[in-house]
């Protein structure tokens, strides 16, 4: 087990991408579109900058904690009891993200290739996979993450450039979507999909050297913005916006229309062995955060019985009953809202405070 | 009962029984006396220690153990005198010549010498005068011999013996002298069987410890090359050179070598084969974490890049720690090549990787559940070919492999002469007959021998091995989910290969962990002006291995 290993720069972008190739990979782009139509490209430009400035401030707000994440800093603005709650709100979070994904993840799957399957047969082999990374531990989930995410974005290139022969930009028309007010007011939901910056609360101690936290943050926030952005600017050039869209997995449907020659014409499966992969990688890291949380909050020292309780917990949570629409509902109806809420606006507000307090503690300390 | 007792009785947790495994045999009821290290010492009186190395070496069924007893002319006295050496490891004429000739000739003429020249001073004129030292006089004077030792103790003595050497005891002495007089038949250097290369030296190491070390030795050509010998094995002692050079290899990976080498407690250590897996960071993983060659110049290059080598006696295969993956994709020519050349051959070994792994299971994946990737027209070919099929896809496929595995080992285990009566039977099964008798598809065929010779091109056997292991597992993976079980294979399967390491040294180093790879890391061979830098992973002491300009000659072209 290798709970203490420590990320390089390199590593730790990695691991930022990881989150976001998974959500491109779902239905995030679609999301975004469905809201703002096509006003999506002028909304993602103003949303990413709303993001940057946000990402800009948590690194000057995180200067005051070196090594210190987002729990340690609710234990020294509210006590232990403050601690405790933020660590179950954030195990909460993190298990409702690894749900929403291998629910939406597995069924996509299903949809595709195994019609005749039963979806626990799916979800297995997730489990399995996630227990084992999780038991070998946060070293070898990084080093794996590491090899996969250079792949994965050039898949992710390959798809949104492949099809460059059915751009049409008469598409982007109108530019401002349906109208001001709903690319700018009611388009800042879409904040959602810089999901990544919860993992910016969790970066720190994780990091070999804390001062490269800016530079990671900084670089990891950019390379996604542009990965989310090229990917909704390429959905948008290719599909049609209609309101009665159906939420399929944009991506995939583009790499569908992936065509080299005539001698290869259905290369999707390809792309989909690359996401699947990356899938595994995410949920690797979901419930190793989701470890390490628990482990904060209850001291416990065995590393496999957690690792084994989370992902028994998880898979329990994943045998729930549920279906595409369920699953959906949660997405865009809950799970979006949580983003905002905890990341943006509750954990910002807790940083902002703990600052306060440091300055203030430091006064008196200075006065005394 | 109270509620803590009724908890403890039904839920607290009750240690389980120890399995032990007793194998019915008298022998485990033996006092172990012969792998208990002797440190008697070596008694002054000759009878008793012939009775002790009669009753060691258990000499009255021991056949190869002789002991030639003679009696030792000094002055006028006749001194007791035994030699003990195996037969069949001793060079008889070196013990005739080096030890008994000048020992009972030339002993008995100086004598005469001496006392017939009556101006000349007599030094010895009773062996039992407390003036003369017995064991000085054998050892300076009477054993004309250049590789000589005095020992006290008899596990050193027995040592010295098995290891070929010939034990002289005198009468009165508590010293045994040990004399070099080893002549252990062995095969000569030949050609590599398993690293062939065109351009490259043709000569590989042999079994015998010591003829490898100097093979070493003579390519190295430098003072700084320690090898450093060690014994493992509390019955077979079997002797295990650590080579290294002092001024280039890290100080703490060879500690950890010599550590895990030392700290070994077993019996017996017959091969580097063995050992590496004794030594090796994780045991339990098949792929190969220890390089095993048979290449006295590619063992060369590594010493000289700071790695350590382990020769064990009785094993022409040397191993060389720490290893990386890419190891096992270079071959030892590839130094030798234009780096052009060089690295068109890495790119088709890494492709040989990827299809030798997957492409049995990306078949049964595609065939099964991904159809869609297979152009039209190659689609009609493949179900036209499996239309008279009676069987399922996976079931030929591992009908195909295990046939192929069976010809493969059955090639391996009979004499070269039936091999290619094998091979040939092989492929009639294989090629011909299976397919006329709608067993198997022809694609199929193709498939399996591609994958096959795949196989055969990566350069590293272990790799090879452990490859065609996971071959099976991802076929089945693949018939399973299609590319969900590949991709979960694929997962796991990489999980587990970046959590090893070889002596301290990542598995996929210099890619993962990241490092720079201008220092000569990486897969890709380098222009041998540009190899200036050792791999960066190792932290060797000399981290250049060339000036930054190495042809000193360019800069005079003007």
């Amino acid at each position: 087990m290798s709970s203490n290993y420590k990320l390089q720069k390199y590593e730790a972008i990695c691991l930022i991408l990881i989150v976001m190739v998974s959500k491109l990979i779902l239905n995030v782009p679609y999301y975004i579109i469905d809201l703002v139509g096509t006003g999506a490209i002028i909304n993602l430009i103003y949303i990413g900058l709303l993001g940057f400035i946000f990402v800009l401030c948590l690194n000057w707000l995180f200067q005051k904690f070196p090594n210190s994440d987002i729990i340690d800093i609710s234990e020294f603005l509210g006590g232990k009891f403050f601690k405790v709650i933020m660590g179950i709100i954030y195990i909460s979070f993190f298990y409702l993200a690894a749900y929403v994904t291998l629910s939406d993840f597995a069924n996509m799957l299903k949809t595709i290739y195994f019609n005749n399957s039963p979806l626990i047969f799916i979800l297995l082999f997730f489990m399995i996979g996630i227990v084992v990374a999780n038991l070998v531990g946060l070293k070898s989930i990084i080093r794996t993450i590491c090899l996969v995410v250079p792949f994965t974005l050039v898949s992710i290139l390959v798809a949104l450039f492949a099809v460059y022969d059915d751009f049409s930009f008469d598409k982007f028309s109108p530019f401002f979507g349906y109208n001001m007010r709903t690319t700018f007011v009611n388009g800042l939901l879409n904040t959602f999909s810089l999901y990544i910056v919860t993992y910016y609360y969790f970066l720190m101690p994780l990091l070999k050297d804390s001062f490269s936290y800016k530079k990671v943050t900084t670089w990891s926030y950019i390379i996604s913005w542009l990965l989310l952005f090229l990917t909704v600017l390429s959905i948008l050039t290719i599909f049609p916006i209609t309101n009665d869209t159906e939420p399929l997995n944009a991506l995939y449907l583009l790499s569908r229309k992936i065509e080299l020659g005539d001698f290869l014409q259905r290369l999707d499966a390809m792309f989909v062995l690359l996401w699947i992969i990356s899938i595994f990688c995410y949920l690797s890291v979901c419930i190793f955060m989701i470890n390490r949380v628990f482990k904060k909050l209850t001291n416990v020292t065995d590393e496999k019985l957690v690792s084994l309780s989370t992902t028994s917990i998880f898979f329990g949570l994943c045998l729930l009953p549920f279906n595409v629409a369920i699953s959906r509902f949660m997405e865009n109806n809950i799970y979006r809202y949580l983003i905002i809420g905890i990341t943006f606006i509750g954990c910002f507000i807790i940083l902002v405070l703990a600052n306060l307090k440091f300055k203030f503690k430091k006064g008196n300390l200075q006065k005394k | 009962m109270n509620i803590k007792n009724f908890f403890n009785t039904f839920f607290s947790y009750k240690e389980q029984e120890n399995y032990e495994f007793i194998l019915p045999n008298s022998a485990n009821n033996l006092p172990e006396t012969n792998t208990q290290n002797t440190t008697q010492q070596i008694f002054p009186t000759l009878s008793v220690n012939i009775e002790y190395l009669k009753s060691k070496y258990n000499l009255l069924i021991n056949s190869d153990v002789k002991i030639r007893k003679f009696a030792l002319p000094i002055h006028d006295k006749k001194v007791p005198a035994a030699l003990l050496f195996i037969d069949g490891m001793v060079n008889e004429e070196t013990i005739t010549n080096s030890i008994l000739q000048p020992l009972l000739l030339k002993n008995s003429i100086t004598m005469r010498e001496q006392n017939e020249n009556k101006s000349g001073r007599m030094l010895i004129k009773n062996p039992k005068s407390p003036k003369i030292n017995l064991e000085n006089f054998i050892y300076n004077g009477l054993i004309p011999h250049n590789s000589i030792s005095k020992e006290t103790e008899f596990e050193k003595v027995i040592a010295k013996v098995n290891g070929g050497f010939c034990a002289l005891f005198v009468d009165g002495v508590a010293t045994a002298f040990c004399v070099e007089t080893k002549d252990i038949k062995g095969r000569s250097v030949s050609e590599p069987i398993s690293e062939n290369v065109v351009r490259g030296p043709q000569e590989a190491f042999v079994e015998n410890v010591r003829v490898n070390t100097s093979m070493l030795r003579k390519i190295v050509n430098n003072e700084n090359l320690i090898i450093e010998e060690v014994d493992v094995g509390k019955i077979s002692k079997t002797k295990v050179a650590i080579c290294y050079i002092e001024n280039i290899a890290n100080d703490d990976l060879v500690a950890e070598a010599k550590y895990r080498i030392n700290s070994l407690d077993i019996d017996y250590l017959l091969s580097s084969g063995q050992l590496e897996q004794f030594i090796k960071d994780n045991p339990s993983n098949t792929f190969p974490q220890c390089i095993a060659t048979e290449r006295p110049d590619r063992v060369s290059t590594y010493l000289l890049n700071g790695r350590v080598a382990i020769i064990v006696n009785g094993t022409p295969f040397v191993l060389v720690v720490p290893a990386i993956f890419i190891d096992f994709l270079t071959s030892g020519e590839d130094r030798n090549l234009n780096y052009h050349f060089a690295n068109f051959l890495k790119m088709i070994r890494a492709i040989a990787l990827f299809f030798a792994i997957f492409l049995p299971g990306l078949y049964v994946a595609i065939t099964n559940y991904h159809q869609e990737l297979i152009p039209s027209e190659l689609l009609f070919a493949v179900a036209n070919a499996r239309e008279a099929i009676p069987f399922p896809v996976i079931f030929e496929i591992i009908i195909m492999e295990i046939s192929f595995e069976l010809i493969r080992e059955a090639g391996l285990r009979v004499s070269s002469s039936f091999s290619t009566t094998i091979g040939i039977i092989g492929a009639l099964i294989l090629g011909d007959a299976a397919v006329s008798a709608n067993i198997v598809s022809p694609i199929l065929i193709i498939v399996v021998a591609f994958t096959g010779i795949c196989g055969f091109a990566i350069p590293d056997f272990a790799l090879t091995s452990s490859i065609r292991i996971y071959r099976f597992t991802y076929i089945i993976l693949g018939f399973l989910a299609g590319f969900l079980g590949i991709a979960f294979g694929f997962f796991v399967h990489f999980i587990m290969l970046t959590a090893l390491s070889s002596f301290g040294v990542p598995y996929f180093a210099p890619y993962i962990p990241f490092e720079n790879l201008n220092d000569n890391n990486g897969y890709i061979v380098k222009p041998v002006w540009r190899r200036e830098r050792r791999n960066q992973f190792l932290n060797t002491k000399r981290p250049e291995a060339a000036n930054k300009i190495s042809m000193n000659w360019r800069k005079h072209v003007k």
